[in-house]
């Protein structure tokens, strides 16, 4: 029957009622999620795995809902029940298998996370992206050789992407071999596109090797030329404090542009002397997984400011960053090299 | 020199199945002919993919109808061992990338469909989350596609059938309007939108809708409206951007009316070149039943859970 010139379908397009089909909570938690209105998500999701008539198709994407609104939440046990529920209903859910490999990640589960890449490795050896992630696990495992080898079979398959320049720096960079690592470096500052990575990895190269007027000079270079953050800034202040300089002539002016709460302004406002640690611990998020994020950081760039500055308390901040950082983090590494160093 | 996105579609290779030629011998064009059916795999975006297998080896693509030429990710091109080759013609790509290179996949297979050679732009693997590529509109446009959101089915027509009747699923009342096939297979639909009239593109690889910054300032006057909320966030899995939404009062095309949709105002560097003012993304789409008749130059539209 058509009658489309006297039709109007009024779509809710949050659904929310007490008769709302499977299909529709499921619709109304995803619209939620992508909002990262998580409350309302995990309601809405929650209501859809309760329904009777939720297809059987649709349980691992609402059980990943769940799982990646808990992930962000920072309730990590919760997000963990929830990725082996997805993987449960759906075996080949790749999001799954990739998102609990990271929660595995941020408690240092490496061998874990190893396994669930592995895993999806099984079915679909194509993704580079996940060998690209298992070769880090295996460098923080110390496994070195496999790193090397998952990262060479990541360059046969994405040929000609620079991020396995970034990889294999990585990679010597922590085995120890500056020399190699500098070499991929140098190949991503050649690029016409991605030097500013280049001048960023090569500065953490020589910072990781101990050279800090070496590190200084190509975090300079980044910062001139990255004006977008602060990061840069940062780790310059850093390698000066490392030289014995005061890093707030490092660390310049502020930007006008830059909102002052903008993370990681406190960090920065800690180098130039004008606010102290526990200010910055009070700037941060108060939960989440973003305030994981920033435990990091400030264990990091604190804990190695004031060892710098002879005072070994830094230290323990520092081992807390060796255990704590996300495997992506370069503060993670940066705290495992400096450990190397310290007696 | 930039894409011709029209020169790349028309390199698609036909495909047939043995079940299209007898639809098309048995005297029966007003029949509906089913040419593939596919189980939809559904992302936490809301994205779909599809199972897809190229030279005996199964991949998943995403689905992305605002997409005019098919990507394989450099994974999966890699695997396959087919012979790269550079393309004439460079593809720009979520807005920062050049594609230039790609293959011909030999012996492709969606559900019963067998493709003998089908063109794939190479596109680096982060750019493409967990799927293997993108499945746009040169191979789409060969056919009609059913998406039912809610059975989690997609489903390909043979568009050989009498003008009108394809809705198939429901004996209640539908929705259809005519689209245009803008720029090498986007399919745009006239819209109103708080009563001005606009033309959309109906794109599944978007998570939300969308309108252009340029547009929502001059059509709407949004400009420091206190309504408009601010945003960082990344653009379709692209990089971050200031955004800012705005709830608008109503949204219509064909006989679909959304109340009070929430709709992104994209800088105007995020947005593509060549396609409509507007996209109508997955956030209004996942809630319709979808049959997009290109041949016909139709779309249909029922509420997701018709039946």
């Amino acid at each position: 029957m058509r009658k489309s010139l006297e039709l109007v379908f009024a779509l809710c397009l949050l659904g929310g009622k007490a008769e709302a089909s499977g299909y529709t909570e499921l619709n109304a938690g995803l619209a939620a999620g992508a909002d990262a209105r998580c409350d309302l998500a995990v309601a809405h999701l929650t209501a859809a795995l309760a329904a009777p008539n939720l297809l059987p198709a649709f349980q691992a994407a609402a059980h990943y809902g769940l799982g990646a609104c808990h992930f962000n939440e920072g309730k990590l046990t919760l997000a963990a029940a929830d990725f082996d529920a997805t993987v449960a209903s759906d075996p080949m859910y790749r999001d799954a298998y990739i998102s609990r490999a990271d929660l595995h990640d941020l408690n240092h589960e490496f061998s874990e996370a190893a396994a669930d890449r592995t895993a999806i490795l099984a079915f679909a050896p194509q993704m580079s992206v996940v060998l690209y992630d298992r070769a880090r696990d295996c460098e923080l495992l110390g496994r070195m050789d496999d790193a090397i080898a998952d990262a060479s079979r990541v360059k046969t398959l994405s040929p000609s992407d620079p991020f396995d320049f970034m990889l294999l720096n990585e990679i010597y960079r922590m085995k120890g071999d500056t020399a190699k690592a500098i070499v991929n470096a140098n190949a991503l500052v050649e690029n016409k596109n991605y030097f500013l990575l280049g001048y960023r990895e090569r500065g953490f190269d020589n910072f990781g090797a101990g050279d800090f007027a070496r590190a200084q000079s190509d975090f300079d270079d980044w910062k001139i030329r990255e004006r977008g953050t602060l990061y840069p800034a940062l780790w310059s202040a850093l390698a000066a404090a490392a030289q014995g300089s005061d890093p707030a002539s490092a660390v310049g002016g502020l930007p006008a542009n830059f909102d002052v709460n903008t993370w990681p302004v406190p960090l920065l406002k800690f180098y130039q002397g004008r606010i102290s640690s526990e200010d910055v611990t009070k700037a941060m998020v108060p939960d989440g997984i973003l305030r994981r994020y920033q435990q990091c950081e400030v264990d990091f760039f604190i804990g190695d400011l004031e060892v710098h500055r002879g005072d070994m308390s830094g230290k323990a901040k520092l081992e807390n960053a060796a255990k704590e950082c996300h495997t992506t983090s370069t503060e993670l590494r940066a705290a495992i090299l400096e450990l190397k160093r310290l007696p | 020199m930039k894409t011709s996105l029209a020169r790349l579609a028309s390199l698609t290779t036909l495909f047939c199945t043995i079940a299209a030629l007898a639809s098309a011998q048995d005297g029966q064009p007003c029949r509906l002919m089913r040419m593939a059916s596919l189980d939809m795999s559904l992302g936490w975006a809301g994205d779909i993919s599809v199972p897809i297998n190229i030279s005996g080896r199964n991949f998943l693509f995403r689905v992305d109808t605002g997409d005019t030429v098919s990507v394989i990710s450099s994974g999966a091109a890699s695997i396959l061992g087919n012979n790269v080759l550079n393309s004439v013609d460079h593809l720009e790509f979520m807005g920062k990338i050049d594609l230039d290179r790609y293959i011909l996949a030999k012996n492709m297979q969606v559900d019963q469909l067998g493709g003998e050679e089908f063109k794939f732009m190479i596109a680096p693997q982060r750019l493409l989350g967990p799927s293997d590529g993108l499945i746009g509109a040169d191979f789409l446009a060969n056919f009609d596609l059913d998406i039912d959101f809610a059975a989690n089915k997609l489903n390909l027509f043979d568009p050989n059938h009498c003008p009108g009747k394809v809705v198939y699923w429901t004996r209640d009342a539908y929705a259809d309007m005519p689209i245009e096939l803008n720029n090498g297979g986007h399919i745009t639909v006239a819209v109103t939108l708080d009563g001005k009239a606009i033309n959309a593109d109906v794109d599944t690889g978007a998570d939300r809708s969308s309108l252009g910054y340029e547009t929502a300032v001059h059509l709407f006057n949004l400009e420091g409206n206190s309504k408009l909320q601010k945003l960082n966030m990344s653009v379709n899995g692209g990089p971050r951007h200031t955004i800012y939404r705005y709830p608008f009062d109503s949204l219509s095309f064909g006989a679909i009316s959304v109340s009070h949709p929430e709709i992104d105002i994209l800088p105007d560097q995020a947005w593509g070149v060549g396609i409509a003012p507007m996209i109508i993304g997955r956030n209004v789409l996942r809630a319709l039943h979808l049959y997009v008749a290109y041949k016909e130059h139709k779309l249909y539209a029922t509420p997701a859970e018709a039946h």
